[in-house]
């Protein structure tokens, strides 16, 4: 969304409410809020769905329409990393009370790591301009969404590979491929954590040991990539802490990072730090990042 | 689906300082020589190649082949010599080079989204199956910058173009890659390259055939490109609050229509160089119909032909295909306005109700006569002239602005008979039918097949495809009336 808040009044939250949605036809189908699908293939085509009870009145009355005035109950999908979007199915609305089901049938060749299913209620046709209400055809009137993870669940894409056989330092057990300049695009493809299988140390990276020892590895290679990129980022001058970065791109993964880290600490400071002090910064990146906690 | 090798990018920026060092023959030649190890061992020694895991199937060796050897035939035929003295790009050819091998991209290589968003698979194709086009088309500008090779995914030199060719499809067109040339090389930019808008097709691609339409003739615009930059500015602003997906295509189209118009009008330049053209706006057309009555019908219908009079070529086409319309529209009142004279609220509908009350009298007396004198409006009579109409265009006395800014048209002079006008009055759905049906008669497929040119005649080809649609609802509507 390029604008947070409309010229125009919105519905109150309530005035839809309905079931979560749920995959149809395959393994993710289940009663409860539908959040990941880690079984999920480009090769396969999604259809999900949903039942809503709509108060089309009570709309019209948030939004100061005219009784009857016609709206559009329908949904539309995201996927930002694929910058793709489309439209499941719409009901003309011009009655008082309305329950339907929703349903939305997308290929899978349109997506990638994420798919947003957006909830609307829209301006059915035009009305004649009146103080902050919504004119448009299409004016967004109420809206809520669903973010379901398509990317399998892992937190960066990992790939394990003979480092020997691609002439990287044999002695060292991860990498981190990423580009600081480009920011704006999906961590999914752009981004990825090389582990060295001919490491003594690999099957502890990959395993689900739970031994301190493999705790520990782990814990030290999430906060070295989580210190590169927030170093990579506050050394680009592209970084900017309020530019609104595509969701589940680096950008956005990055302000994340930082916002969870020094949250209320400025960017400028924290770049002058890293400049000037650059051995009380990594001490603060271990403070801020918790490195090591759990372990042992 | 396919699944391409993916180019590790350290690997990648280790190539690419070789193949930006080298004469465009000496990149082709290395190429050819990563790209012949990598078919003979399904792997380059030294570099690091990997695939997605999921998703498709993965790319066979000859599949590669034929996508390299598609791309090289389209540049040997506009002066790439792999062996010799390669021609030197102009602006212009770079344009062209770039539509095709867009399109050759994108029909050949048979990837999904997710699969094109990862910048190893366009680092492979940069640096080790099309190292020497990479060179080639950046050589104007000197070395090409490394991003032009790797897995940058802005700047890679294929990962634009097949972006480009995905997000400006014209799915509707007989050409459906026309875009790609129609729009320079900045105006794709504008639309693609900007993640939030370049995924609302619904809006991007009528935007993109009326920038076509009705920006690209002018010769009074000096700077086109400013012109776009604020339509995608004040694309990007409705995007947050307008779901233009849950739109029909009309909309969208009469959406993107106002946008461009906006823009002129916020840039100081004339909304269009020819005013008979805005009688097409369906978003005007709707307004004309939901407000007027059957004597403002017939001030159409006169303007109309007095326009058409003067105006030439496909201008004139239009304004008589409006014709039916207006005579159509007379006809269903007039034989409302005889069948049922009750009084209905049908008049509530289309004169809102914080209106003045100037304006809904004037509704009123404007249908009166229509119910009062049916015979003079009978099907295929000629319009009467009334009294200061006669050649008025948009703007003039006509019609003006109450302060909201609508447009609303001046009164006539008449007797009011009140009870039998109002059900001789459209209904917003029929106004809004009405609408589409002009709308869709300006641009009569048959008629201006015949006689438009170039982006007109694409647009008509598109709008065709409403025609069938627009009938069948108003087969199902006049269905229900009876």
């Amino acid at each position: 969304m390029s604008i947070d808040t409309p010229p125009y009044r919105m519905a109150n939250d309530g005035r839809l409410v309905g079931d979560p949605w749920r995959r149809r036809g395959g393994a993710g189908e289940s009663g409860g809020i539908l959040e990941a699908l880690a079984d999920w293939d480009p090769s396969e085509d999604l259809v999900f769905a949903r039942t809503v009870q709509f108060d089309a009145a009570g709309v019209r009355e948030d939004t100061g329409l005219p009784t009857g005035w016609p709206l559009k109950l329908g949904v539309v999908w995201r996927s930002a990393d694929a910058r793709s979007r489309g439209a499941g199915n719409v009901v003309l609305v011009e009655g008082d009370r309305v329950d339907e089901e929703l349903h939305v049938s997308i290929q899978g060749t349109q997506l990638s790591s994420s798919v947003e299913l957006i909830t609307l209620v829209t301006l059915g046709m035009p009305i004649d301009k009146a103080p902050i209400r919504a004119w448009r055809a299409g004016s967004i009137l109420w809206q809520d969404a669903q973010s379901i993870d398509l990317s399998g669940g892992s937190r960066f894409p990992m790939q394990s590979i003979p480092f020997s056989g691609w002439a990287w330092p044999a002695g060292a057990i991860w990498r981190l491929e990423w580009d600081a300049s480009e920011l704006d695009v999906a961590v999914l493809g752009s981004l990825c954590v090389y582990l060295n299988q001919d490491h003594p140390l690999h099957a502890a990276l990959v395993g689900r040991a739970n031994e301190p020892q493999a705790h520990a590895i782990r814990a030290a290679m999430y906060h070295d990539i989580a210190r590169q990129l927030i170093r990579g980022a506050l050394d680009s001058d592209e970084f900017q802490a309020d530019r609104k970065y595509p969701a589940r791109s680096i950008g956005r993964t990055i302000q994340g990072l930082i916002n969870s880290a020094f949250r209320g600490v400025g960017l400028e400071h924290l770049r002058q730090e890293m400049r000037q002090s650059p051995e009380v910064f990594e001490a603060r990146l271990q403070d801020r990042l918790r490195l090591f906690e759990g372990v042992g | 689906m396919q699944l391409y090798p993916r180019l590790v990018g350290a690997r990648a920026r280790e190539l690419v300082k070789g193949h930006r060092e080298g004469s465009i023959a000496e990149v082709h030649a290395a190429g050819l020589a990563l790209f012949e190890s990598f078919v003979r061992a399904d792997a380059i020694a030294g570099v690091g190649i990997e695939y997605t895991e999921t998703g498709g199937a993965r790319a066979r060796h000859d599949t590669l082949a034929e996508v390299r050897e598609a791309l090289l035939s389209i540049a040997t035929e506009h002066g790439y010599a792999p062996e010799g003295e390669s021609k030197q790009l102009s602006t212009d050819e770079a344009r062209v080079i770039d539509a095709l091998w867009a399109v050759c991209l994108h029909e050949r290589m048979q990837i999904s989204r997710d699969e094109a968003g990862r910048a190893g698979v366009w680092a492979f194709l940069g640096c080790v199956l099309l190292p020497g086009l990479v060179r080639w088309r950046f050589a104007r500008t000197g070395i090409p910058p490394a991003n032009r090779f790797t897995g940058s995914l802005q700047r890679n030199t294929f990962y634009r173009l097949w972006w480009r060719a995905e997000l400006l499809r014209d799915p509707e067109h007989v050409e459906p890659y026309w875009l790609l040339s129609a729009l320079g090389e900045d105006e794709q930019v504008q639309f693609v390259e900007r993640p939030s808008l370049a995924g609302c097709r619904a809006l991007v691609l009528p935007a993109a055939r009326l920038f076509i339409e009705l920006v690209r003739p002018r010769d009074d615009i000096g700077n086109q490109m400013k012109v776009m930059r604020e339509l995608t500015k004040r694309m990007l602003r409705l995007l947050g609050i307008v779901a233009f997906e849950l739109l029909t295509p009309l909309q969208c189209t009469a959406m993107a229509r106002g946008l461009i118009d906006d823009t002129l009008e916020g840039m100081n330049i004339a909304e269009t160089a020819d005013p008979l053209a805005e009688l097409s706006r369906p978003a005007w057309m709707s307004k004309l119909f939901s407000t007027m009555g059957l004597t403002t019908l017939a001030q159409v219908a006169e303007l109309n032909m007095k326009a058409a009079a003067q105006a030439k070529g496909v201008g004139r086409l239009r304004l008589r295909q409006l014709g039916p319309v207006v005579e159509s529209a007379r006809h269903l009142l007039t034989e409302r306005a005889s069948a049922s004279p009750q009084p209905s609220t049908a008049v509530e509908a289309v004169v809102p109700a914080e209106k003045s009350g100037v304006d809904r009298a004037d509704a009123l007396r404007f249908s009166s006569r229509c119910a009062s004198a049916p015979a003079p409006c009978a099907r295929g009579r000629r319009p009467r002239r009334l009294a200061g109409c006669a050649s008025r265009r948009r703007g003039s006395a006509a019609q003006s602005k109450d302060p909201a800014g609508t447009e609303t048209f001046a009164p006539a002079t008449t007797d009011v008979e009140p009870e039998r006008v109002e059900s001789a009055r459209f209904s917003g759905a029929e106004a809004e039918l009405l609408a589409k049906w002009a709308h869709l008669e300006l641009m009569d497929y048959a008629a201006l097949r015949e006689h438009s040119k170039g982006a007109e005649r694409r647009l008509v080809r598109q709008v065709f495809g409403e025609y069938d649609r627009f009938f069948e609802s108003l087969a199902a509507w006049r269905a229900r009336e009876r």
